[in-house]
């Protein structure tokens, strides 16, 4: 009787050491040669896309820049981890953007929102930033909707930030369908992240999996930045593909001018994307203006260059003119952040000052003069 | 068994704690470095860590305050060399850094608050020129936003961009300056397609005037256009005087020819036929300017009395109207 029980024992046992082992080797190698995560805090999310998750802190990195970045309990990008209260007696505005709104390759306390957050701080204005890179129209509608009725959020003001990304991002996520955030996928979301971030065998198969999945995409943007003579550094790239899987248009993928965003309205080839992408884009600002107007929130629509535009010292040029056109149609309070770059100023040194190299975002001096011009809309 | 187990465990513990971040970023950036030493974007990331972990250490934050500077990020670059200056008291050997890093950044140094607490001595004469420059080029701006089409501001504002060693901005202002001063010369190009010799020639002085001063490059047809109406005025004024006019207006449909202007050509050697018919030279230039104007029967008539007048072949010329009349 002791032999037999002394034997299951055993047959239990040794299978569970072997798991132990492999666990504990696997952890072991993950905490070597997993490379550090920059992008530790991004997560897809089932209702507006992707976001941030809430109370994370670490470095980030945009290229070679790395960056100190928090989020808030709220998932939105902040000076530190906080708790944000859902109701506040203060008048508060909600900041939704893209990078640029996110500030990429930027310390919070540099980015515009942070040098704005202090001054609102002054005039007891209370502002959260729920921008993340890659947003668009459309999610800026599913993520305000979703911030006021599931999460409950109050704001007074609602501050939205376009530029000609969203021209694309229009086109990438027309076929996203938002679902529901269910416990189920909480966990298995939580999961997967700790997974990735710890086990070198689940981290190795899935990243190559994600590279196998982002290959189209990541191979016709480096075509496209090889023939522009531009460069986007891998982990831009890898960034961005991860927001192209809802788009099935392959052979759209595959055109090296489709990843020429910042081109598409200045070539006769391109413009009918561009149509496409603004038409979209105005459609999902026509439902976020329907549903400030239903929870009587003050909305804004601010436009901001690229550098390619800062080249051409256009302040009106077709996107301008579009979104002034609509705000007008709409009684949408527009801001055209066109003119704070284009104004007299070398635009070769307007570049080199307010830009990072290569890049379509904001340097510190960039970020800088947003924000002073901004300060006049803090009443 | 249970000894093994420990054993294996205590060894793995003490390979990761060997293993601490900080030691997997110098093996990092040693091997980068060796690897290549251009990749900025490796190292920039793995000094921007360092940094990050390091606070405090000058050494690093010099180096990479010079790699950010390199690189172009020069925003980056000023705020790092800002926390090094404030960090180290101000201690002269980042003088230098920090004012290159202001300039690039298009701040005048001697106006920098940082920059006048610590080293205000040290500013040196190359200092000044470079922070005059700066705000020169910022009066410019301010003038260019008001009014942005005006040539000489975009002139001024390429001349100083070019002492900064901004060229490719500088290509740019001077590239506006053209644009906006081609005016003059496209009224005088304009002008001598109609004729009107003398505006044009005024309208080509007033432009020489202004690249003159502001000594950018002058067009790539400006001589040529200057040289043909020149000598046509001249013309016109030895006919006028009653010089010999034969060879005048040879010399006329010649300029003309040149110009590509075949109708006025075609007219000046109607005038010299008419009073030299037996002269075969221009019924062979008439043959070419109708050839050139399309007139493919008159260019053969013109080429058979010339070669008739001539008593001998013109090879080439014929050569070309015949073999592009067969075409």
């Amino acid at each position: 009787m002791k032999k037999v029980t002394v034997k299951i024992g055993s047959v239990i046992l040794y299978p569970l050491f072997i798991i132990f082992f492999i666990l504990i080797f696997d952890f072991g190698f993950g905490w070597l040669f997993i490379p550090r995560s920059y992008s530790f805090f991004r997560t897809l999310h089932p209702v507006y896309h992707h976001g941030l998750i809430p109370n994370q802190s670490g470095l980030a990195a945009w290229g070679p820049l790395l960056y100190p970045f928090s989020t808030n309990s709220l998932g939105f990008r902040d000076a530190s981890c906080r708790e944000i209260t859902l109701k506040t007696d203060r008048k508060r505005i909600l900041i939704l953007g893209d990078s640029h709104t996110e500030a990429v390759g930027i310390n919070f306390e540099d980015s515009f929102f942070g040098r704005l957050s202090i001054t609102a701080k002054s005039k007891n204005i209370d502002m959260l930033n729920a921008a993340v890179v890659s947003y668009s129209p459309k999610i800026y509608y599913l993520k305000a909707k979703y911030l006021l009725e599931e999460a409950h959020l109050s704001f007074n003001e609602l501050w939205v930030f376009l530029d000609i990304s969203d021209l694309q991002n229009e086109l990438a996520y027309e076929a996203f369908s938002p679902g529901k955030e269910t416990g189920c996928w909480k966990f298995s979301n939580r999961f997967k992240k700790f997974m990735a971030a710890h086990s070198f065998l689940y981290s190795t198969i899935s990243s190559w999996l994600d590279k196998k999945k982002i290959g189209d995409f990541s191979d016709s943007m480096k075509t496209f930045d090889e023939k522009s003579k531009s460069y986007k550094p891998d982990n831009i790239l890898e960034l961005y593909a991860t927001f192209f899987n809802d788009f099935n248009d392959k052979e759209l993928i595959r055109s090296p001018a489709f990843h020429g965003v910042g081109k598409w309205y200045y070539d006769s080839t391109t413009i009918r994307l561009a149509e496409r992408g603004i038409d979209l884009g105005m459609q999902n600002m026509k439902l976020l203006a329907n549903l400030c107007k239903q929870h009587e929130i003050n909305l804004k629509i601010s436009v901001h260059p690229w550098q390619v535009q800062v080249s051409k010292q256009d302040t009106l040029d077709y996107y301008v003119k579009k979104w002034k056109v609509f705000c007008a149609n709409e009684r949408i309070d527009f801001i055209n952040l066109f003119p704070l770059f284009i104004n007299g100023e070398n635009p070769e040194i307007a570049n080199k000052k307010y830009y990072i190299p290569n890049d379509n975002h904001w340097t510190e001096a960039g970020h800088e003069k947003v924000a002073c011009y901004l300060e006049q809309y803090l009443r | 068994m249970r000894q093994l187990i420990l054993l294996i465990v205590a060894g793995f513990i003490l390979i990761l704690s060997a293993c601490s971040e900080r030691a997997k970023i110098d093996a990092r950036l040693k091997q980068a470095l060796k690897a290549n030493p251009k990749d900025l974007e490796q190292i920039l990331l793995l000094q921007g860590t360092q940094v990050f972990l390091k606070q405090g250490d000058a050494k690093l934050m010099h180096d990479y305050c010079l790699q950010l500077n390199n690189a172009g990020y020069y925003s980056r670059a000023l705020k790092t060399c800002r926390n090094l200056v404030r960090q180290e008291n101000g201690s002269h050997q980042y003088a230098e850094l920090y004012s290159s890093i202001l300039i690039k950044n298009f701040i005048n140094p001697t106006t920098d608050k940082l920059f006048q607490k610590h080293y205000s001595e040290s500013s040196d004469s190359q200092k000044r020129t470079f922070g005059f420059i700066i705000d020169s080029i910022q009066v410019i701006d301010s003038k260019l936003a008001i009014t942005p089409n005006l040539s000489n501001l975009h002139a001024e504002r390429g001349k100083l961009l070019f002492m900064i060693s901004e060229t490719v901005a500088a290509d740019w202002d001077i590239q506006q300056c053209i644009r906006y001063d081609g005016d003059y010369y496209n009224l005088a190009r304009n002008n001598f397609y109609e004729d009107n010799l003398k505006d044009c020639w005024n309208y080509l002085i007033r432009y020489q005037q202004i690249v003159e001063k502001r000594k950018i490059p002058y067009h790539k047809d400006y001589s040529i256009i200057k040289n043909m109406v020149s000598q046509l005025l001249a013309i016109d004024t030895l006919l006028k005087q009653g010089s010999d006019k034969v060879p005048l207006l040879l010399k006329r449909a010649g300029i003309y020819l040149q110009a590509k202007r075949y109708k006025q050509c075609i007219q000046n050697l109607d005038a010299i036929i008419a009073l030299e018919p037996s002269n075969f030279n221009p019924y062979a230039m008439r043959a070419f300017a109708h050839k050139q104007y399309g007139n493919d029967s008159s260019a053969i008539a013109d080429l058979s009395k010339a070669e008739k007048l001539s008593g001998r072949k013109f090879t080439d010329l014929d050569k070309l109207i015949r073999k592009k009349h067969d075409k």
